[in-house]
């Protein structure tokens, strides 16, 4: 407790609406430099590595972040640790597939046939969860998820699945007429300093164009998604699954029905995992049986655990890191220090495992607990004060009179 | 008729009876002590109300309703609330979120509304009026925003207090309420005891082993030993009871 933070705001007072305004300002330009500046598989150079951060890799990034957000129901708010994750991905991601590819659906439409059957799937999924806790929990939901592969390869299914080649699928996803993406292309382009990040002058091709498109799509979904679960967790059923989290036991004595919350919770969670199933097909153009083992549903506790278990913005950088790091990891041939043979090899695994293991002992809330506590130096946030019920209400000068007293005694 | 019938309750644990053959009414308004020495079995009486243990016998009813037959979680809807010996808060929320939880049965957002933000705002608005009022009233509104981990006990006794109020309880269980409080506070936790009972029409049933306070403010005191009640009635007629005095001091009285 050193200084106190530069910044003070109280929440509801206009600087703070400023303060929170210049944060969702930040972000959109983040959007739109990713939009525009990479939309040509763009790379950055350091120490003669090439790291690729081509938008279609944060397309991609965005469906891991919204099955991890769905995570963050189940097993950051709710405790309940899933290793099913992927299972409802790939459900979504087929899903999706099929009904673009075979009958001609529009993918955002695809929607409301993910979020209904993962959702029925995912309390199904979550009635183990009302028996067994923990460690079990865990092995039971990831053993479902191991036999998603095997499923999508079954002979009855092969007509929908399309078995072992993938389902391949056309992105529907161009963007309207009127929306000169071009047009901001090129004039970003002439910025001065600035203008050479992006694109190369020629405007875009139409290749180019849907993969944009497809970004500002997809962020819109994941901002509806983030927002969605925002509303949740502060609300009286966020609470509920909160407490259900922290003390099972008081919870159920205030009313709270455990099992109803867990299965709601595993419901919502496996929704949002249908929902980033679909995100990943849009922009891959095709659902492989490979891309849906368990190993995708361990990656996804990483990014959780990576990110801060716990947290809405845990679930934003899980999700690139897993997108991210494994391939940044591959790509780096030479580095200072290092001998070049230790960077051959499979090094993703090992970095994020590696990642893993250092966070949980220097910052195990994550790295979104790192960041809070830098940021908690320039910067606090007061709680507004909510207002006294005014007399002639039931509770109102319920303690009055002892308060008074009583007040005195809780400071020491 | 009683607001609670507590009949001929019997819990085992495996081999250890637990409670045998207890029985008390608490009536509407009251003020009922629930008292005993160590392993007496009384956590274990407000674990069968709570419904966190199924007795092996006997049965329970709260105004007229057979408690036995309610499942665990509508226990605080029909208006049974209570706090808990070594505390059982929501360690990782506010203080404020505690209490507004507290409030889960009388309060009405589910999933769909809440992730639609239909009558949402509007709903956290007033439980958080809720809450803030009954954490002023308690002298806790200091800490209303902090976490509950890293207070003092005492505070988090108090909170445990106002998650059950924001409930509007009929019947109030509080065990051991005074534990880690000094005698001041003690005090001034019988003034908050009978205060809220008035002002909330509660009626409490009140474990705790500081004599001072059960004494002071219980209209009915039930004295349990060994899962036996030994003694029921008035303070001062239990005070006097050679019973409770062999039980508390483990020697006959003279
Ligand atoms: N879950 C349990 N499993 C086994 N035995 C238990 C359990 N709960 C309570 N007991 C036993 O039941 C008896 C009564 O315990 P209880 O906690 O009700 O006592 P108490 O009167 O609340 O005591 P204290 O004043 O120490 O809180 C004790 O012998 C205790 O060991
Ligand atoms: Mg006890």
């Amino acid at each position: 407790m050193a200084t106190a933070p530069r910044f003070q705001f109280t929440e509801g007072t206009p600087q703070y609406r400023t303060y929170k305004l210049i944060g969702y300002g930040i972000l959109l330009l983040l959007v739109l430099v990713v939009a525009f500046a990479y939309n040509d598989t763009g790379s950055i150079t350091l120490f003669d590595n090439d790291y690729k951060v081509s938008i279609t890799r944060v397309t991609k990034a965005i469906s891991f972040i919204i099955a991890i957000l769905g995570l963050q129901v189940v097993a950051g708010f709710t405790g309940q640790l899933s290793l099913g994750q992927g299972f409802f991905f790939g459900v979504g991601a087929y899903l999706s597939a099929w009904l673009v590819s075979d009958h001609n659906w529009p993918w955002l439409l695809t929607l409301v046939v993910i979020i209904p059957t993962c959702f029925i799937f995912g309390m199904a999924f979550g009635i183990p969860a009302l028996r067994i806790k923990g460690l079990y929990l865990a092995l039971v939901t990831l053993g479902l998820a191991a036999i998603l592969p095997s499923l999508i390869l079954l002979d009855k299914l092969e007509p929908y699945t399309a078995g072992a080649a993938g389902k391949q699928t056309d992105s529907d996803l161009v963007p309207p007429g009127w929306l000169p993406l071009d047009g901001i292309v090129d004039a970003l382009h002439k910025l001065p300093l600035v203008g050479s990040y992006f694109g190369d002058g020629d405007g875009l091709s139409s290749r180019e164009e849907q993969r944009v498109w497809t970004f500002f799509i997809m962020t819109i979904v994941a901002v509806v998604c983030f927002k969605m679960v925002g509303n949740l967790i502060k609300s009286r059923p966020g609470r509920a699954i909160r407490a259900v989290r922290d003390n099972e036991t008081s919870a159920a004595v205030n009313g709270i029905g455990l099992a109803y919350h867990k299965t709601m919770s595993f419901g919502v969670a496996s929704a949002l995992g249908g929902v980033g199933g679909m995100v990943y097909v849009a922009e891959l153009g095709i659902a492989s049986p490979g891309d849906f083992t368990q190993l995708l549903s361990i990656l996804f506790i990483v990014g959780l655990v990576v990110g801060g278990v716990g947290t809405l913005s845990g679930a934003v950088i899980g999700g690139l890191v897993i997108a991210f790091v494994p391939d940044w990891a591959s790509s780096t041939q030479n580095f200072p220090g290092v001998p070049e043979r230790w960077l051959q090899g499979p090094t993703g695994g090992l970095i994020l495992g590696l990642m893993l293991i250092v966070l949980t002992f220097v910052l195990p809330g994550g790295i979104v607990a790192g960041v809070r506590r830098l940021r908690a130096r320039f910067v606090r946030v007061n709680p507004a004060r909510p207002p006294l019920l005014t007399t002639g209400d039931p509770t109102t000068n319920a303690l009055a009179d002892s308060a008074t007293v009583d007040a005195a005694s809780v400071n020491d | 008729m009683a607001l609670l019938e507590v009949n001929d309750i019997e819990v085992r644990f495996g081999g250890i009876v637990a409670l045998s053959g207890l029985t008390f009414d608490i009536e509407e308004g009251q003020i009922c002590g629930l008292i005993g020495p160590n392993g007496a079995g009384k956590t274990t009486m407000f674990n069968v109300i709570s419904r966190i243990y199924d007795p092996t016998h006997g049965t329970l009813n709260f105004s007229g309703r057979n408690l036995l037959k309610t499942p665990p979680h509508q226990i605080a809807k029909a208006g049974i609330f209570r706090t808990f010996q070594n505390l059982a808060l929501w360690p990782r929320m506010s203080v404020i979120e505690n209490v507004m939880a507290g409030a889960h049965v009388r309060s009405k957002e589910n999933f769909g509304t809440a992730m639609l933000n239909i009558g949402r705002k509007k709903e956290e608005k007033q439980l958080a009026t809720e809450a803030f009022s009954i954490l002023h009233d308690l002298g806790l509104e200091h800490v209303a925003f902090n976490q509950c981990a890293g207070l003092p006990y005492g505070t988090l006794k108090r909170i445990e207090l106002a998650r059950c109020l924001i409930g509007r309880p009929k019947l109030l269980m509080l065990d051991e309420p005074a534990t880690g409080l000094t005698h001041s506070e003690v005090d001034l936790l019988s003034e908050v005891i009978t205060g809220i009972r008035d002002r909330y029409d509660l009626t409490i049933l009140l474990v705790e082993h500081h004599m001072g306070l059960v004494m002071g403010i219980s209209e009915n005191v039930v004295v349990l030993d060994f899962g036996r009640k030994i003694a029921e009635g008035l303070p001062v007629e239990v005070q006097e009871n050679p019973a409770v005095v062999e039980a508390y001091l483990g020697v006959p009285a003279s």
